[in-house]
């Protein structure tokens, strides 16, 4: 066997003998991701976090209950007397499967984070259209505890972290035990009460990775339109331009930016955490279809 | 043309240089894939730059954990729920404290950063002497006629804002409907976002309204959303 049929052998079996690791990890990721995305959801816990915007600092006491209509999370300001939460969300909708096209996924180390162990999962982004997110994901359960995002020039814009934290595993076992059947959970019908979906709205152009997921009729003539690229998600509100509200209004509060624009004679407000260059190219492909 | 192509080139090296430190970074912290290690680990033994800075990430990383034994120092609530009354005082005394038109501030920042671009560029040349010393002149003269003349253009712009400003106040003080706090005369490429917190009551009411509506539809992001927009409301 000649040098070079030895070394072409040699590199063939490395690559075979890595391949595996690499698939494992890829999918391992994922896997995590989509648990991660089930959790929020599904799963009940309790527990203390500290919430760093910029060099704004807040500790923060969250709960997540089930309810009929979907999952109640309530947050309250810790060290307030008060029993009311200073907000209390229903979360009806339902996560899409995150986009390879968009971004790339890889494992990092196992911290201890509230007493938990956890997997970071880096989520970097494949343009400059979104951020990078690092996660730290505990894996029986998907519950995040800690997170941090970064902006295009590398700089930490936001990030959340758990102090301690009480999860209930056993309603976690009654909802799901693979991440497959819990994805398959959380794409039930969303509770729209007072809303009803409807299909007037297209959107060209969309970024690579985004899609529409939802469209909802807000009232006469307004409507919600969510596209989502799974790991993130944009909502455009659409409402009649009543002549007094100013075109081209950008607002920023961390990652989270939003856009108000005119268009045609509607006023389109976006928000997402997405920067703002990427709610400008969304809100430019919104099209009105008539039914 | 050639220059364009130049500085497209120069574009696309700084974007792979970017890519390649955020890639090193994410090396050291353990969070590169497989493909990503072993195509660094080849970049850092042809590139000496990519190596240094390699040991220099490294450096503020074992800086950052030799601390890490140290107590860790936490805001207290107190300390936290007097930045938002202030914050909560200020929005309520001084809703209109909006920043100085930014056309001026960019036209600046450009005049500036040009200026210490011509500067580095004349290094090379101060050797051809007087000649090229009075060329670099003439070009600055060139430039900073330029650049007053685009402020020129800009007068009637400016005094639009100022005058939006000046309505903005004497709608507040007259507790007129509240007016949306916007650089209306700033064309949009130069308006920067807007704080949530400067934002008059009634767009902030709408935009908690539609983070609410935001959050309940889009929970891809998991309970960060939840987390920010419970912030918002404090």
């Amino acid at each position: 066997m000649s040098g070079n049929m030895k070394k072409s052998s040699l590199f063939l079996c490395v690559c075979l003998v890595s391949l595996p690791s690499v698939l494992w990890a890829q999918k391992s990721a994922e896997d995590l991701l989509s648990l991660m995305h089930s959790a929020a959801t599904e799963l009940v816990f309790t527990g203390k976090a500290v919430y760093q915007q910029g060099s704004d600092l807040s500790v923060l006491q969250i709960s997540q209950q089930r309810t009929e209509g979907g999952v109640e999370k309530s947050v309250y300001l810790d060290g307030d007397d008060t029993e009311t939460p200073v907000k209390t969300f229903v979360m009806s909708g339902h996560a899409q499967q995150q986009s390879n096209e968009a971004y790339s996924f890889d494992l990092g180390k196992i911290e201890r984070v509230a007493d938990y162990n956890c997997q970071v999962v880096v989520a970097r982004p494949k343009d400059r259209l979104r951020y990078l997110y690092r996660y730290c994901i505990e894996p029986t359960t998907g519950m995040l505890l800690k997170y941090s995002l970064t902006g295009a020039d590398r700089k930490l814009v936001e990030q959340v972290v758990f102090t301690e934290i009480a999860i209930d595993d056993a309603k976690m076992t009654e909802s799901f035990s693979s991440p497959v059947q819990a994805m398959a959970l959380m794409s039930r019908q969303i509770d729209t009460t007072n809303e009803a979906s409807s299909n007037h709205w297209k959107i060209n152009g969309l970024p690579i990775g985004f899609k529409k997921t939802h469209e909802i009729t807000k009232g006469k003539q307004q409507w919600q339109v969510v596209v989502s690229d799974g790991m993130t998600s944009v909502s455009i509100f659409i409402k009649p331009w009543d002549g007094k509200a100013k075109d081209n209004v950008s607002y920023s509060s961390g990652a989270m930016n939003i856009l108000t624009q005119k268009i045609d004679q509607y006023m389109i407000t976006s928000m997402g955490d997405v920067p703002e260059s990427t709610l400008k190219t969304i809100n430019q492909g919104l099209k009105y279809v008539q039914p | 043309m050639d220059k364009r192509r130049g500085k497209d080139l120069d574009a696309g090296e700084k974007d792979m240089n970017v890519d390649k430190k955020e890639y090193l970074s994410a090396l050291l912290d353990d969070e590169a894939g497989d493909f990503e290690r072993r195509r660094l680990t080849d970049e850092i033994y042809k590139d000496d730059e990519l190596a240094q800075t390699m040991g220099r990430y490294a450096l503020v990383g074992e800086l950052m954990r030799s601390r890490a034994d140290q107590p860790l120092v936490m805001a207290k609530p107190d300390f936290l729920s007097g930045i938002q009354a202030e914050i909560a005082k200020e929005d309520e005394s001084s809703p209109l404290d909006i920043d100085p038109p930014l056309v001026e501030q960019n036209t600046d920042s450009k005049v500036t950063s040009l200026t210490e671009e011509r500067s580095k560029r004349q290094l090379p040349f101060v050797r051809y002497g007087m000649a090229a010393a009075v060329g670099a002149l003439a070009m600055g003269i060139v430039l900073t006629q330029s650049g007053l003349l685009s402020q020129n253009e800009k007068v009637p712009m400016m005094t639009a804002s100022v005058a939006s400003q000046n309505n903005m106040q004497m709608a507040t003080s007259a507790s007129v409907e509240p007016t949306v706090i916007v650089p209306v005369a700033m064309p949009a490429s130069y308006a920067q976002p807007l704080s949530l917190s400067r934002v008059d009551p009634q767009t902030r009411e709408l935009l908690k309204q539609y983070l609410a509506e935001h959050v309940r539809y889009a929970p891809t992001t998991t309970l960060v959303p939840t987390v920010r927009a419970a912030s918002y409301q404090q």
